[in-house]
């Protein structure tokens, strides 16, 4: 299993601009590439926000069209609370609503402005 | 003009003090105000750092010197030369001016470095998760403004500590497209509704006008719940829509008389003695 050490990767401890989820996902697909499993390291970080998870992880989930499931097998996670696991599981959840959309060809900008009235 | 309490109206006034400053001729705007709380503190920044101002040298005093001191203290650093001021105020219950501009990767660091050092010290005992959590909202407050506003200006944070009231105030503005006309143009809210109703939508959890990312809004979710176990109190203000609550009352939404172009998000936070977790 590979491991990545997330505070060495970005090089800070504070996550939170979405420019440094970017930097995770283009790691994650490239090592996807070579390893069927990551383990994920968190130790030693300080804040992640929505931004930051959603430009990593959500974003993986659309661009390799991964399930939920398949997420998790593949990838592992440590150094994080509960809390923090709470917030990965509602993004990985939202991409797999947009994900689904998506396969449904549905415009899921359009469709969010629908849902929410005027 | 006197603002010394936080009303729709006091918000509102700022309006007429923008156009008055534009209008003035000459390089010298004489405001009378006798009392500026750091909101009005970090709208007349927003006003003066305009590039059309800038390269005016225009410059803006009170006919107040407790006025013009307290605009000193704070870092306001377009009083005229020979301006008239007052007894220095105790320097250490202020958060001077803070202008952000830029957008790049690192700024989170800076940002956070400089909410950490600046404002937790006039916030009450947080459990750590909670601490964290007001961190953040503050942060994505400062950020979003930076991504959606298309500010010019970017964006001015202005604190004061009162230590006889025992409360904090901090405020945030931007003089860029506003809440109102941002939630507006993605057609979240119609055209025709009142702007409060804009700011009210920024503030649900969830809601958010970036294309790809569903959980976002103004970042006050946990804020606002924080504010509201400490009774303390936060209005937003964008275009002419007022939204926000005092004396532990729920929010109430409200329109104003004056056009505020951009926004300002003002926060009041009890200093007491109690520990908060949510």
């Amino acid at each position: 299993m590979k491991k990545i050490t997330i505070v060495d990767l970005i090089q800070s401890p504070v996550l939170l601009s979405p420019e440094k989820g970017q930097i995770l996902l283009k790691e994650l697909k490239s090592q996807l590439e070579k390893s069927k499993k990551i383990n994920l390291d968190f130790s030693g970080f300080k804040f992640f926000s929505s931004s930051f998870l959603n430009n990593s992880f959500g974003q993986l989930c659309l661009d390799l069209n991964i399930s939920e499931k398949d997420f998790f097998n593949k990838i592992s996670f440590s150094g994080l609370s509960e809390d923090d696991i709470d917030e990965i599981n509602l993004t990985i959840h939202n991409a797999q609503v947009r994900r689904k959309l998506k396969k449904e060809d549905v415009n899921v900008d359009k469709f969010y402005k629908k849902l929410i009235p005027a | 003009m006197r603002y010394y309490s936080i009303n729709p109206e006091s918000y509102g006034q700022l309006g007429i003090f923008e156009k008055q400053i534009q209008k003035c001729n000459g390089n010298e705007a004489t405001i009378k105000v006798a009392f500026l709380r750091p909101y009005g503190i970090a709208f007349l920044h927003q006003i003066m750092m305009n590039e059309n101002i800038v390269n005016s040298n225009k410059k803006v005093c009170s006919s107040y010197p407790n006025a013009n001191q307290y605009l000193k203290q704070c870092g306001f650093n377009f009083l005229p030369k020979k301006v008239v001021c007052g007894k220095e105020f105790p320097q250490e219950n202020i958060i001077k001016l803070h202008p952000i501009k830029s957008k790049s990767i690192d700024d989170d660091v800076k940002i956070t470095n400089w909410i950490e050092k600046n404002i937790l010290r006039f916030i009450p005992k947080l459990t750590p998760q909670l601490e964290t959590k007001i961190i953040k909202n503050l942060w994505e407050i400062i950020t979003n403004s930076l991504i959606h506003s298309e500010s010019k200006t970017g964006m001015s944070i202005c604190g004061q500590f009162y230590p006889l009231k025992g409360y904090f105030e901090v405020a945030f503005c931007d003089k860029g497209l506003g809440i109102a006309k941002i939630v507006k143009s993605h057609k979240y809210i119609s055209e025709n509704d009142e702007d409060y109703k804009c700011i009210e939508w920024a503030t649900e959890r969830g809601n958010t006008t970036k294309p790809s990312d569903k959980i976002g809004g103004l970042g006050l979710y946990f804020l606002r719940e924080f504010i509201k176990l400490n009774k303390g109190s936060f209005q937003i203000i964008s275009g002419q829509g007022y939204f926000g609550n005092s004396n532990e009352t729920m929010p109430v939404p409200k329109s104003i008389k004056n056009y505020i172009n951009g926004t300002i998000v003002n926060l009041r936070i009890i200093f007491d003695q109690n520990l908060y977790s949510i």
